[in-house]
Protein backbone atom coordinates (compact mmCIF):
# COMPACT_ATOMS: atom_id res chain seq x y z
CA UNK A 1 0.00 0.00 0.00
CA UNK A 2 3.04 2.04 0.83
CA UNK A 3 3.08 3.49 -2.70
CA UNK A 4 4.09 6.43 -2.69
CA UNK A 5 6.14 9.26 -0.83
CA UNK A 6 3.17 10.54 1.62
CA UNK A 7 2.38 7.43 2.58
CA UNK A 8 5.93 6.48 3.27
CA UNK A 9 6.15 9.70 5.50
CA UNK A 10 2.80 8.01 7.23
CA UNK A 11 4.27 4.68 7.76
CA UNK A 12 3.26 4.12 11.11
CA UNK A 13 0.16 5.29 11.09
CA UNK A 14 -0.77 3.47 8.28
CA UNK A 15 0.47 0.34 9.73
CA UNK A 16 -1.52 1.13 12.55
CA UNK A 17 -4.82 1.80 10.60
CA UNK A 18 -3.97 -1.58 8.76
CA UNK A 19 -3.53 -3.82 12.15
CA UNK A 20 -6.82 -2.71 13.27
CA UNK A 21 -8.76 -5.51 14.09
CA UNK A 22 -11.63 -5.70 11.49
CA UNK A 23 -15.47 -4.93 12.58
CA UNK A 24 -17.97 -7.82 11.82
CA UNK A 25 -21.56 -8.30 11.64
CA UNK A 26 -23.53 -10.41 14.20
CA UNK A 27 -24.43 -13.85 13.14
CA UNK A 28 -28.37 -13.05 12.37
CA UNK A 29 -27.54 -10.59 10.07
CA UNK A 30 -28.52 -11.80 6.69
CA UNK A 31 -31.83 -13.43 8.74
CA UNK A 32 -32.83 -9.61 9.76
CA UNK A 33 -32.14 -8.32 6.85
CA UNK A 34 -34.60 -10.70 4.67
CA UNK A 35 -37.12 -10.35 7.36
CA UNK A 36 -36.70 -6.46 7.06
CA UNK A 37 -36.64 -6.62 3.13
CA UNK A 38 -39.83 -8.74 3.56
CA UNK A 39 -41.69 -6.81 5.91
CA UNK A 40 -42.22 -3.31 4.07
CA UNK A 41 -44.29 -4.02 0.75
CA UNK A 42 -42.17 -3.56 -2.13
CA UNK A 43 -43.55 -1.03 -4.78
CA UNK A 44 -42.60 -2.16 -8.28
CA UNK A 45 -38.81 -1.17 -8.53
CA UNK A 46 -39.02 2.12 -5.97
CA UNK A 47 -39.10 4.41 -8.39
CA UNK A 48 -40.21 7.48 -6.75
CA UNK A 49 -42.66 9.86 -8.90
CA UNK A 50 -41.18 12.40 -10.29
CA UNK A 51 -41.64 15.68 -9.11
CA UNK A 52 -43.99 17.99 -10.38
CA UNK A 53 -41.67 20.92 -11.00
CA UNK A 54 -39.40 18.36 -12.20
CA UNK A 55 -41.39 17.39 -15.02
CA UNK A 56 -42.17 20.82 -16.05
CA UNK A 57 -38.67 22.00 -15.76
CA UNK A 58 -36.30 19.24 -16.24
CA UNK A 59 -34.42 20.40 -19.91
CA UNK A 60 -35.06 24.15 -19.12
CA UNK A 61 -33.59 24.70 -15.72
CA UNK A 62 -30.57 22.06 -13.78
CA UNK A 63 -32.32 19.88 -11.27
CA UNK A 64 -30.38 22.03 -8.30
CA UNK A 65 -31.57 25.06 -9.39
CA UNK A 66 -35.82 23.77 -9.59
CA UNK A 67 -36.08 24.75 -5.98
CA UNK A 68 -35.24 28.45 -6.37
CA UNK A 69 -36.86 28.54 -9.68
CA UNK A 70 -39.79 27.38 -7.78
CA UNK A 71 -39.45 30.02 -4.86
CA UNK A 72 -38.99 32.70 -7.60
CA UNK A 73 -41.95 31.75 -9.57
CA UNK A 74 -44.19 32.15 -6.36
CA UNK A 75 -42.63 35.12 -5.54
CA UNK A 76 -43.50 36.86 -8.88
CA UNK A 77 -47.11 35.23 -8.66
CA UNK A 78 -47.53 37.00 -4.97
CA UNK A 79 -46.69 40.08 -6.31
CA UNK A 80 -48.92 39.74 -9.05
CA UNK A 81 -51.97 39.06 -6.80
CA UNK A 82 -51.16 42.07 -4.31
CA UNK A 83 -50.51 44.66 -6.34
CA UNK A 84 -50.97 47.62 -3.93
CA UNK A 85 -50.26 50.14 -6.97
CA UNK A 86 -53.49 48.66 -8.87
CA UNK A 87 -55.51 51.30 -11.10
CA UNK A 88 -58.98 49.00 -10.43
CA UNK A 89 -58.55 49.33 -6.50
CA UNK A 90 -61.64 51.53 -5.39
CA UNK A 91 -61.20 54.46 -2.86
CA UNK A 92 -63.64 53.68 -0.34
CA UNK A 93 -63.46 57.64 0.52
CA UNK A 94 -64.74 58.53 -2.85
CA UNK A 95 -67.47 55.65 -3.80
CA UNK A 96 -70.90 56.23 -3.22
CA UNK A 97 -72.95 54.60 -0.37
CA UNK A 98 -74.17 51.59 -0.87
CA UNK A 99 -78.08 52.17 -0.84
CA UNK A 100 -79.79 49.79 1.65
CA UNK A 101 -83.13 49.24 -0.09
CA UNK A 102 -84.47 46.84 2.04
CA UNK A 103 -84.56 49.08 5.05
CA UNK A 104 -86.65 51.74 2.81
CA UNK A 105 -88.95 49.07 1.74
CA UNK A 106 -89.33 48.23 5.38
CA UNK A 107 -90.24 52.47 6.24
CA UNK A 108 -93.14 52.60 3.51
CA UNK A 109 -94.91 49.18 3.91
CA UNK A 110 -95.14 49.71 7.64
CA UNK A 111 -95.50 53.28 8.54
CA UNK A 112 -98.00 56.31 6.78
CA UNK A 113 -96.99 58.57 4.49
CA UNK A 114 -96.95 60.97 6.71
CA UNK A 115 -94.51 59.53 8.91
CA UNK A 116 -92.12 58.17 6.51
CA UNK A 117 -91.71 61.98 5.09
CA UNK A 118 -91.09 63.23 8.72
CA UNK A 119 -88.30 60.53 8.79
CA UNK A 120 -86.13 62.30 5.98
CA UNK A 121 -85.83 65.20 7.57
CA UNK A 122 -83.46 66.40 10.95
CA UNK A 123 -83.72 64.18 13.62
CA UNK A 124 -84.98 66.12 16.08
CA UNK A 125 -87.79 68.43 13.24
CA UNK A 126 -88.76 64.80 12.94
CA UNK A 127 -89.32 63.89 16.20
CA UNK A 128 -91.00 66.61 17.40
CA UNK A 129 -92.87 66.49 14.21
CA UNK A 130 -94.05 62.94 14.51
CA UNK A 131 -95.36 64.06 18.33
CA UNK A 132 -97.43 66.91 16.59
CA UNK A 133 -98.71 64.68 13.94
CA UNK A 134 -99.13 61.98 16.52
CA UNK A 135 -101.67 63.96 18.83
CA UNK A 136 -103.44 65.59 15.58
CA UNK A 137 -103.95 61.96 14.23
CA UNK A 138 -105.25 60.99 17.36
CA UNK A 139 -107.84 63.85 17.47
CA UNK A 140 -109.07 63.17 14.30
CA UNK A 141 -109.21 59.68 14.99
CA UNK A 142 -111.48 60.57 17.98
CA UNK A 143 -113.35 62.70 15.63
CA UNK A 144 -113.59 59.93 12.61
CA UNK A 145 -114.62 57.57 15.44
CA UNK A 146 -117.43 60.22 17.51
CA UNK A 147 -118.79 61.01 14.11
CA UNK A 148 -118.71 56.87 12.61
CA UNK A 149 -120.47 55.45 15.84
CA UNK A 150 -122.94 58.82 15.30
CA UNK A 151 -123.41 57.74 11.94
CA UNK A 152 -124.35 54.46 12.85
CA UNK A 153 -126.53 55.17 15.82
CA UNK A 154 -128.38 57.27 12.99
CA UNK A 155 -128.21 54.09 10.59
CA UNK A 156 -129.98 52.12 12.93
CA UNK A 157 -132.28 54.61 14.64
CA UNK A 158 -133.51 56.46 11.77
CA UNK A 159 -133.53 54.38 8.44
CA UNK A 160 -136.37 55.55 6.87
CA UNK A 161 -134.80 59.23 7.08
CA UNK A 162 -132.60 59.23 4.27
CA UNK A 163 -133.94 55.73 2.38
CA UNK A 164 -132.28 53.19 1.17
CA UNK A 165 -129.51 55.19 -0.86
CA UNK A 166 -128.28 56.21 2.29
CA UNK A 167 -127.88 53.05 3.52
CA UNK A 168 -126.09 51.80 1.18
CA UNK A 169 -123.38 54.51 1.25
CA UNK A 170 -123.54 54.56 4.72
CA UNK A 171 -122.61 50.99 4.77
CA UNK A 172 -120.28 51.74 1.92
CA UNK A 173 -118.86 54.21 3.79
CA UNK A 174 -117.86 52.22 6.83
CA UNK A 175 -115.70 50.10 5.40
CA UNK A 176 -113.96 52.76 3.70
CA UNK A 177 -113.98 54.26 7.25
CA UNK A 178 -112.62 50.71 8.52
CA UNK A 179 -110.02 50.69 5.81
CA UNK A 180 -108.91 54.28 6.29
CA UNK A 181 -109.03 54.09 9.95
CA UNK A 182 -106.30 50.78 9.53
CA UNK A 183 -103.03 52.89 9.30
CA UNK A 184 -103.99 55.21 12.16
CA UNK A 185 -104.60 52.30 14.69
CA UNK A 186 -101.58 51.68 17.09
CA UNK A 187 -101.04 47.75 15.27
CA UNK A 188 -99.49 46.73 18.64
CA UNK A 189 -101.47 43.35 19.87
CA UNK A 190 -103.73 43.36 16.90
CA UNK A 191 -104.52 41.16 13.72
CA UNK A 192 -105.23 43.93 11.44
CA UNK A 193 -104.90 44.51 7.26
CA UNK A 194 -103.28 47.51 6.47
CA UNK A 195 -103.86 49.57 2.75
CA UNK A 196 -102.06 52.14 1.73
CA UNK A 197 -104.39 54.38 0.12
CA UNK A 198 -103.17 56.85 -3.03
CA UNK A 199 -103.41 60.29 -2.84
CA UNK A 200 -106.58 60.09 -5.13
CA UNK A 201 -108.30 57.54 -3.19
CA UNK A 202 -107.85 59.96 -0.27
CA UNK A 203 -108.68 62.53 -1.44
CA UNK A 204 -111.94 60.43 -2.68
CA UNK A 205 -113.03 59.54 0.57
CA UNK A 206 -112.22 63.10 2.29
CA UNK A 207 -114.71 64.26 0.01
CA UNK A 208 -117.04 61.28 0.45
CA UNK A 209 -117.37 61.85 4.58
CA UNK A 210 -117.19 65.73 3.92
CA UNK A 211 -120.96 65.35 2.05
CA UNK A 212 -122.11 62.78 4.24
CA UNK A 213 -121.38 65.08 7.28
CA UNK A 214 -123.42 67.62 5.19
CA UNK A 215 -126.04 65.68 4.66
CA UNK A 216 -126.21 64.29 8.36
CA UNK A 217 -126.29 67.88 9.39
CA UNK A 218 -128.54 68.77 7.31
CA UNK A 219 -130.86 65.94 8.62
CA UNK A 220 -130.97 66.91 12.06
CA UNK A 221 -131.38 70.55 11.24
CA UNK A 222 -134.71 69.22 9.89
CA UNK B 1 -27.09 -21.45 -13.05
CA UNK B 2 -25.82 -22.96 -9.68
CA UNK B 3 -24.54 -21.71 -6.81
CA UNK B 4 -21.11 -22.46 -7.64
CA UNK B 5 -21.60 -20.14 -10.65
CA UNK B 6 -22.77 -17.33 -9.03
CA UNK B 7 -19.94 -17.29 -6.82
CA UNK B 8 -17.71 -17.22 -9.37
CA UNK B 9 -19.42 -14.24 -10.86
CA UNK B 10 -17.97 -10.75 -10.19
CA UNK B 11 -19.51 -8.30 -8.36
CA UNK B 12 -21.07 -6.32 -11.81
CA UNK B 13 -21.91 -9.60 -13.11
CA UNK B 14 -23.90 -10.38 -10.08
CA UNK B 15 -25.92 -7.56 -9.81
CA UNK B 16 -26.59 -7.64 -13.60
CA UNK B 17 -27.94 -10.84 -12.74
CA UNK B 18 -30.52 -9.41 -9.64
CA UNK B 19 -31.33 -6.65 -12.10
CA UNK B 20 -32.20 -8.52 -15.00
CA UNK B 21 -33.49 -12.43 -13.75
CA UNK B 22 -34.19 -10.64 -9.97
CA UNK B 23 -31.99 -13.59 -8.92
CA UNK B 24 -32.14 -13.10 -4.84
CA UNK B 25 -29.36 -15.77 -4.43
CA UNK B 26 -27.10 -13.10 -6.28
CA UNK B 27 -28.18 -10.69 -4.05
CA UNK B 28 -27.31 -12.53 -1.45
CA UNK B 29 -23.88 -13.61 -2.44
CA UNK B 30 -23.33 -9.86 -2.76
CA UNK B 31 -24.46 -8.90 1.10
CA UNK B 32 -22.14 -11.64 2.00
CA UNK B 33 -19.36 -10.56 0.44
CA UNK B 34 -19.56 -6.72 1.54
CA UNK B 35 -21.19 -7.33 5.36
CA UNK B 36 -18.18 -7.02 6.87
CA UNK B 37 -15.94 -4.75 4.50
CA UNK B 38 -19.12 -1.74 5.01
CA UNK B 39 -19.42 -2.55 8.80
CA UNK B 40 -15.81 -1.99 9.50
CA UNK B 41 -16.30 1.47 7.40
CA UNK B 42 -19.46 2.62 9.08
CA UNK B 43 -17.98 1.38 12.75
CA UNK B 44 -14.61 3.36 12.26
CA UNK B 45 -16.34 6.45 10.82
CA UNK B 46 -19.10 6.62 13.57
CA UNK B 47 -17.72 4.70 16.85
CA UNK B 48 -21.26 3.01 17.28
CA UNK B 49 -21.30 -0.43 16.43
CA UNK B 50 -25.47 -0.76 16.31
CA UNK B 51 -26.01 2.11 14.38
CA UNK B 52 -23.30 0.89 12.03
CA UNK B 53 -24.95 -2.55 11.55
CA UNK B 54 -28.31 -0.82 11.07
CA UNK B 55 -26.81 1.47 8.31
CA UNK B 56 -24.85 -1.68 6.58
CA UNK B 57 -28.51 -3.75 6.77
CA UNK B 58 -30.06 -0.26 5.55
CA UNK B 59 -27.64 -0.11 3.00
CA UNK B 60 -28.62 -3.53 1.69
CA UNK B 61 -31.94 -2.69 1.49
CA UNK B 62 -31.68 0.01 -0.29
CA UNK B 63 -29.36 -1.78 -2.76
CA UNK B 64 -32.54 -4.31 -2.75
CA UNK B 65 -34.96 -1.81 -3.92
CA UNK B 66 -32.64 0.23 -5.86
CA UNK B 67 -31.22 -2.47 -7.77
CA UNK B 68 -32.38 -0.67 -11.31
CA UNK B 69 -29.98 2.66 -10.33
CA UNK B 70 -27.13 0.84 -10.44
CA UNK B 71 -25.56 1.59 -13.68
CA UNK B 72 -22.98 -1.26 -15.39
CA UNK B 73 -20.26 1.73 -16.08
CA UNK B 74 -19.30 2.38 -12.25
CA UNK B 75 -17.86 -0.32 -10.07
CA UNK B 76 -20.22 -2.43 -7.75
CA UNK B 77 -18.18 -1.85 -4.70
CA UNK B 78 -17.60 2.02 -5.71
CA UNK B 79 -21.32 2.40 -5.56
CA UNK B 80 -22.39 0.25 -2.03
CA UNK B 81 -19.62 2.32 -0.36
CA UNK B 82 -21.28 5.51 -1.63
CA UNK B 83 -24.59 4.54 -0.18
CA UNK B 84 -22.79 3.51 3.22
CA UNK B 85 -21.32 6.55 3.23
CA UNK B 86 -23.76 8.87 2.88
CA UNK B 87 -25.91 6.56 5.62
CA UNK B 88 -23.08 6.68 7.43
CA UNK B 89 -22.73 10.68 7.01
CA UNK B 90 -26.16 11.43 7.96
CA UNK B 91 -26.78 9.58 11.04
CA UNK B 92 -23.57 11.34 12.42
CA UNK B 93 -24.79 14.77 11.13
CA UNK B 94 -28.09 13.59 12.98
CA UNK B 95 -26.91 12.25 16.07
CA UNK B 96 -23.91 15.74 16.26
CA UNK B 97 -27.06 17.90 16.12
CA UNK B 98 -29.28 16.39 18.52
CA UNK B 99 -26.30 15.66 20.77
CA UNK B 100 -27.33 12.13 21.47
CA UNK B 101 -24.03 11.04 20.08
CA UNK B 102 -20.68 10.95 22.23
CA UNK B 103 -18.26 11.22 20.19
CA UNK B 104 -17.01 14.40 22.07
CA UNK B 105 -16.56 12.74 24.91
CA UNK B 106 -14.44 9.66 23.07
CA UNK B 107 -11.38 11.60 24.41
CA UNK B 108 -12.16 11.89 27.60
CA UNK B 109 -11.41 8.68 30.25
CA UNK B 110 -13.44 6.98 32.38
CA UNK B 111 -16.60 7.60 29.06
CA UNK B 112 -18.20 4.57 27.68
CA UNK B 113 -16.57 2.47 24.41
CA UNK B 114 -19.24 0.94 22.03
CA UNK B 115 -18.07 -2.48 22.34
CA UNK B 116 -18.15 -3.69 18.33
CA UNK B 117 -17.60 -7.42 18.70
CA UNK B 118 -17.28 -10.04 21.31
CA UNK B 119 -13.66 -9.82 20.78
CA UNK B 120 -13.71 -6.66 22.48
CA UNK B 121 -15.12 -7.90 25.81
CA UNK B 122 -13.85 -6.86 28.72
CA UNK B 123 -13.02 -10.20 29.85
CA UNK B 124 -11.40 -11.33 26.97
CA UNK B 125 -9.62 -7.94 26.70
CA UNK B 126 -5.86 -8.47 25.27
CA UNK B 127 -2.73 -5.73 24.62
CA UNK B 128 -4.33 -5.45 21.04
CA UNK B 129 -7.93 -4.72 22.48
CA UNK B 130 -7.05 -1.93 24.16
CA UNK B 131 -4.84 0.04 21.78
CA UNK B 132 -7.72 -0.62 19.26
CA UNK B 133 -9.47 1.42 21.60
CA UNK B 134 -7.30 4.23 21.90
CA UNK B 135 -6.92 3.92 17.97
CA UNK B 136 -10.58 4.16 17.76
CA UNK B 137 -10.98 7.09 20.04
CA UNK B 138 -8.18 8.87 18.31
CA UNK B 139 -9.79 8.45 15.19
CA UNK B 140 -12.58 9.82 16.11
CA UNK B 141 -11.14 12.96 16.79
CA UNK B 142 -9.90 13.33 13.45
CA UNK B 143 -12.34 15.92 11.29
CA UNK B 144 -15.17 13.68 9.82
CA UNK B 145 -14.09 14.74 6.15
CA UNK B 146 -10.52 13.50 6.65
CA UNK B 147 -11.40 10.36 8.75
CA UNK B 148 -13.83 9.09 6.28
CA UNK B 149 -11.01 8.90 3.56
CA UNK B 150 -8.17 8.15 5.94
CA UNK B 151 -10.47 4.98 6.89
CA UNK B 152 -11.06 4.38 3.10
CA UNK B 153 -7.68 4.34 2.41
CA UNK B 154 -5.41 2.94 5.10
CA UNK B 155 -8.53 0.54 6.84
CA UNK B 156 -10.55 -0.79 3.55
CA UNK B 157 -7.42 -0.58 1.20
CA UNK B 158 -9.15 1.34 -1.65
CA UNK B 159 -7.09 2.85 -4.14
CA UNK B 160 -7.36 6.98 -4.71
CA UNK B 161 -9.44 6.68 -7.85
CA UNK B 162 -12.19 4.73 -5.81
CA UNK B 163 -12.15 7.20 -2.81
CA UNK B 164 -12.16 10.02 -4.76
CA UNK B 165 -15.08 7.92 -6.39
CA UNK B 166 -17.38 7.39 -3.55
CA UNK B 167 -16.86 10.47 -2.08
CA UNK B 168 -17.37 12.80 -5.18
CA UNK B 169 -14.24 14.97 -5.15
CA UNK B 170 -11.05 14.89 -7.12
CA UNK B 171 -8.25 12.68 -6.15
CA UNK B 172 -5.86 15.65 -5.70
CA UNK B 173 -8.10 16.74 -2.73
CA UNK B 174 -8.52 13.10 -1.34
CA UNK B 175 -4.52 12.50 -1.21
CA UNK B 176 -4.63 16.18 0.47
CA UNK B 177 -7.04 14.86 2.78
CA UNK B 178 -5.73 11.50 3.94
CA UNK B 179 -2.47 13.46 4.43
CA UNK B 180 -4.00 15.86 6.52
CA UNK B 181 -5.96 12.91 8.40
CA UNK B 182 -3.10 11.19 8.69
CA UNK B 183 -1.14 13.73 10.45
CA UNK B 184 -3.95 14.23 12.97
CA UNK B 185 -3.45 11.02 14.09
CA UNK B 186 0.39 10.96 14.04
CA UNK B 187 -0.21 13.76 16.44
CA UNK B 188 -2.84 11.66 18.75
CA UNK B 189 -0.95 8.14 18.34
CA UNK B 190 2.51 9.10 18.98
CA UNK B 191 2.23 7.17 22.54
CA UNK B 192 1.40 4.03 20.56
CA UNK B 193 3.77 3.81 17.66
CA UNK B 194 6.75 4.48 19.73
CA UNK B 195 6.32 1.02 21.52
Amino acid sequence: MLNNKEDRKYENVVDILNRLQKVKVPENFEADLMRKINSVPQSGSEKKPQDFWNKILKGWIPTKLIPSAGLAAAAVIILFMINTNSIEAENPLLSEPRIRGNIITTISQDMPSNVEDALTKDVKKDELKSNVKEKSTAEINKEEITSNSDMLHLSTERPNIAGVDIEKRIGRFRKEIASNLSYVINKSGLNFRMVNLTEEQKNELKEKIKSLMERYNNSRKR
Amino acid sequence: MTEKNFNELTDEELILEFQQNNTVKAFEILVQKYKNPLVNYVFRFLGNYESSVDIVQETMIKVYRNKDSYKSIAKFSTWIYTIAGNLARTEYQRRKRRNLFSISSYGEENEPYDIPDESYRPDIITDSGIKDEIIQKALLKVSDAYRDVVILRDIQELSYEEIAEITGIAVGTVKSRINRGRAQLQKLLKGIYKE
